[in-house]
């Protein structure tokens, strides 16, 4: 929590996380093409940590399996998240962090749009396309100090995780 | 700002909405699923309204030339974000994420990297250009420098430029070779005038601060010494030498988007503008000095956002680079000028160019139709358009 | 307002944004930007009324410094000699509550003594270890200074006059030589400057500047505030009763220093350092223009060699350069007179804009003329510098700079 003495949202609401995916007999056969879809995609980005609270993403109901649509023929994928205050300030920051853990893990035809569920946040216009500027994206990720912080969120959680 | 004529003076035209939708249902398929952001109301109202201003009559649906693959360049190990020719079109400059900027030419053989330079920057090089001699290359870095690499000394980084707070993000040489324009993340435009042309010693010319946000692109006019910006605050603006100083002269508003690249016209006429709103601007000076209008609009081709659009001076052909992979040539109509505005049509395309964004097109100077891409999937890729 | 028509219209509220005014607006934060804001001529006529409503023996005296700049800028405006614009703001001024009004011509005679002496110091030690280094770079325009410590800390700051700028040894005379002098605590002296830019509010407003009784400089405004009020009161400049300035320890009123638009440093500096250490004062110094007319550099040659070499370094792409050549150890200067604003202060950020009929340039001509046609004879002026140097100690006239870092914490990384 570098940088910031005091929690915005100081009394975040915690909810149920989902189970985890049972593992289907096609899955573990290699000879099935398996889609992407809206629920690994999910997976994907539940565990992310809030750069200020000890949770998940899931956890604070930033990320939500509905607010995810993928569609694997035209190679797009486009998830929404809810800040947890509308003016929270770690709102690109969280943006960032879901965009990063994607494109590390998507394949690369794919099309990643990270976007604030609409109305969740005052700056909603500004912080959307900052997050849709590619280049501001590589050059933070070349940013050395904002990198740390962006992989300290992409640590899986402890396994405590606040919970 | 943009008149909504067709050429008889009307401001509705039947036939041109009926193909335009058509059109528009064959492109792009996935309309109906409302995946894609770029298809907002916003966009789709403006290409209703401003739909005469561009034949999108059978030009536009009817690609009547074709863009074939020469070769496909590989080397970079990241994404490539800029190709630039030499004036003598037989040297192809390419700069990527891997810091690296690598110099590709012509052998018996075809195509091949030349030349890796390698040692002139510690983040991205996200620009190159050519000096109109041919004997300096500029790179600009996000390490907050831009440098300066002669030809005369093995590609050497002879000088290296520093000043930007933050990500260098273009460089663009003057007509004469005199001045060389930067901007950057930190909002600015610098002008740096060649002192020295033997020691390559710059001198800040002029710092230029008319952008609100980052500065994307610069492009001097190819008749004089007329600079063009565009940037995160969705403008383009521009700027010339009053004798004492530099100073900031039009600024052209219309794109609802970040504006990713500018370029003039072979005559340094007109403005072509490339934008995130998905859109190409065609922009003129209807009343000089420094009363720009917006002439054209290209909206509806592309998908994604437009990151590149090159001005073909020996063809006039348009091309661009989007961030739905595709290339696209664009041709004027003829016929359309005469003091009434011009009009564009897709006259080639290549769906899937690149396996990922397509980042940069650049005409060859010297061959006409030949056009270099650069894309996300680490290539160069070089083309050429056939004839009508 | 009505036009000629009489139709009613509204007079557009001159709205200037801290960008239009601040050489250094790249770089101010916004903690900066409230210390800017604090100071304003509302809040002056704020802190005049309260004061006024307040019985007599606890008022506080009320004391206003004009810097020429920015009376030759509102006699341009206003179509007055300065002088004459001097004495009516000094009328306006009384009028709206200030008892006293002077120039900072004297603090200025002081701050070029002073940068003298510390260039003649440089110069003798030159080479020595330990030695300052050169060259001396002035230390006048707070644009320059704000951004040397956030960018170039290490690099420029021991490069830059220790000298305070010709505002804050105002601060010092009024605050403690003249309060001494009538009197009156520190802290019943309020202290307002007029000034031609924006960056000044910065620089009153330095931790350096304050005492535990409170700043030497407790309010700047600038012309182009001074319009505003004017145009609230649908007043002209000569309206206000032509009223003689007061004159700070017997000196004349508003001296020049000729050489520059920006209080002529670097002509002080040549001439005097010349006459100091090799016998040569070349008179009246012709500088020659460099690469652009914002740098003009004169030398003072004396035994058929050079032996100092100053610049007048204007505007933005000049620091630059200017820094390039620290950077790379091939600045050829001895002083160099660095000012953030094209044109130097004549140009301030905060100056009144050209009155309609004149274009920008025929303006700032006019600007410059009757800054260099101020009635005051430096000449006449040397035993008020010597008598407040001999009172006044130095550390009242100089002060220090700080290596700004800018650590925001990672989280707030801008990208």
């Amino acid at each position: 929590m570098s940088g910031s003495d005091r929690l915005e949202n100081v009394n975040p609401q915690i909810h149920s996380t989902a189970g985890q995916r049972p593992v289907t007999a096609a899955e573990l056969d290699n000879s099935v093409t398996d889609p992407i879809d809206a629920r690994e995609v999910f997976d994907l980005v539940r565990d992310i940590a809030d750069p200020e609270h000890p949770l998940t993403l899931e956890q604070l109901n930033v990320v939500e399996q509905e607010l995810i649509e993928v569609d694997p023929a035209a190679g797009l994928v486009q998830v929404q998240f809810t800040p947890t205050i509308p003016h929270c300030s770690m709102a690109t920051l969280i943006g960032l962090s879901i965009k990063v853990k994607l494109e590390r893990s998507l394949p690369a035809r794919f099309k990643i749009d990270v976007r604030i569920t609409p109305g969740s946040h005052a700056s909603e216009r500004a912080v959307n396309k900052q997050l849709a500027d590619k280049e501001r994206v590589a050059a933070a990720t070349e940013n050395g100090r904002l990198l740390e912080v962006v992989n300290q969120c992409l640590v899986p959680p402890a396994a405590a995780g606040g919970a | 700002m943009i008149r909504v004529l067709d050429e008889n003076g009307g401001l509705l035209n039947i036939t041109n909405y009926f193909f335009f939708h058509i059109y528009i249902f064959l492109q792009i398929y996935c309309l109906a699923t409302c995946s894609n952001h770029y298809f907002n109301t916003y966009n789709l109202f403006w290409t209703l309204i401003a739909s005469p201003l561009f034949a999108v009559g059978s030009t536009a649906v009817t690609m009547s030339r074709k863009l074939e693959p020469v070769c496909s360049l590989s080397g970079h190990t990241d994404r490539v974000w800029q190709v630039a020719w030499d004036p003598a079109g037989r040297t192809l400059a390419s700069c990527s994420a891997d810091k690296t900027v690598r110099l590709w030419s012509e052998t018996g053989a075809g195509w091949s990297c030349a030349t890796i330079l390698a040692d002139g920057h510690e983040r991205t090089v996200r620009g190159v250009a050519f000096s109109p001699s041919g004997r300096l290359l500029a790179s600009a870095s996000f390490d907050s420098t831009a440098a300066v690499w002669d030809r005369e000394q093995a590609w050497e980084c002879a000088a290296t430029l520093e000043g930007h707070e933050s990500e260098v993000k273009a460089v663009a040489w003057s007509r004469s070779g005199k001045y060389l324009a930067t901007c950057s993340r930190d909002k600015s435009v610098w002008l740096w005038e060649l002192t020295d042309d033997r020691e390559l010693d710059f001198e800040c010319a002029a710092v230029l601060m008319a952008h609100t946000q980052d500065v994307k692109r610069v492009s001097w006019s190819p008749v004089e010494d007329r600079l063009a910006s565009c940037g995160y605050d969705d403008t383009v603006r521009l700027y010339r030498d009053d004798g004492d100083d530099w100073v900031t002269g039009a600024v052209l508003k219309g794109h609802s988007s970040t504006v990713w690249a500018v370029a003039w016209d072979g005559a340094g006429k007109r403005i072509a503008s490339a934008s995130d709103d998905g859109t190409v601007r065609i922009w003129a000076e209807t009343q000089p000095p420094d009363q720009w209008s917006c002439v054209a609009l290209l909206s509806g081709f592309h998908q994604r956002a437009v990151y590149d659009v090159a001005w073909c001076p020996l063809t006039g052909l348009l091309a661009t680079a989007c961030g739905d992979d595709a290339v696209r040539v664009f041709a004027e109509e003829p016929g359309a000028g005469d003091g009434g505005a011009p009009a564009f049509g897709l006259v080639a395309s290549v769906p899937r160019a690149h396996g990922r964004d397509v980042n940069a097109v650049s005409w060859s100077p010297t061959e006409r139709g030949l056009l270099a891409s650069a894309g996300d999937d680490n290539l160069v890729k070089l083309w050429r358009v056939s004839e009508e | 307002m009505v036009s000629a028509g009489g139709e009613s219209r509204r007079l557009e509220k001159a709205t200037i944004s801290l960008s239009d005014c601040l050489a250094c607006s790249g770089c101010v934060t916004s903690a900066e930007t409230v210390l800017i804001e604090q100071q304003s001529e509302q809040q002056l006529l704020r802190v005049l009324r309260e004061n006024a409503a307040l019985p007599e023996p606890e008022r506080r005296t009320v004391v206003a410094s004009l810097a020429p700049a920015a009376v030759a800028s509102l006699a341009a405006a206003h179509g007055l000699e300065a002088a004459a614009a001097a004495r009516h703001l000094s009328g306006y001024l009384r009028q709206l509550g200030v008892q006293f009004v002077f120039d900072v011509g004297l603090a200025r005679a002081l701050s070029l003594a002073e940068a003298e002496d510390e260039l003649v110091e440089r110069l003798t030690r030159r080479g020595e270890p330990d030695a300052a280094p050169l060259p001396l770079l002035a230390s006048a325009c707070p644009g320059f200074i704000c951004y040397a410590e956030k960018t170039h800390g290490k690099l420029l700051l021991p490069h830059i006059s220790r000298v305070r700028s010709p505002q804050q040894v105002a601060g010092s005379l009024l605050k403690r030589r003249w309060a001494q002098q009538r009197g009156t605590a520190p802290d019943r002296i309020y202290h307002v400057a007029l000034m031609p830019c924006f960056d000044k509010k910065l620089e009153a407003a330095r931790d350096d500047f304050r005492a535990a009784d409170g700043q030497d400089v407790d309010c700047v405004i600038t012309p182009i505030e001074l319009e505003r009020l004017l145009e609230a009161e649908g007043a002209q400049l000569a309206d206000a009763a032509a009223v003689p300035l007061d004159r700070l320890l017997e000196a004349p009123e508003l001296l020049v220093h000729a050489g520059s638009g920006s209080g002529g440093y670097a002509e002080h500096v040549l001439r005097a350092a010349g006459r100091r250490l090799f016998g040569a004062d070349p008179g009246p110094v012709q500088f020659t223009p460099g690469r652009n007319p914002d740098l003009l550099e004169a030398e003072l040659a004396a035994d058929g060699e050079v032996k100092l070499r100053v610049a007048i370094a204007n505007g933005f792409r000049n620091i630059q350069n200017l820094v390039q050549k620290l950077k790379r150890r091939r600045c050829p200067y001895d002083y160099v007179e660095v000012m953030a604003c094209p044109s130097g202060c004549v140009n301030g950020g905060a100056q009144s804009r050209p009155p309609a009929e004149l274009d920008a340039r025929a303006h700032l001509a006019e600007v410059r003329r009757l800054y260099a046609a101020l009635p005051g004879d430096e000449n006449d002026a040397s035993d008020a510098v010597r008598r407040a140097r001999e009172t006044v100690s130095k550390e009242l006239l100089h002060t220090e700079y700080h290596v700004i870092e800018s650590d925001t914490g990672a989280l707030n990384i801008k990208w």
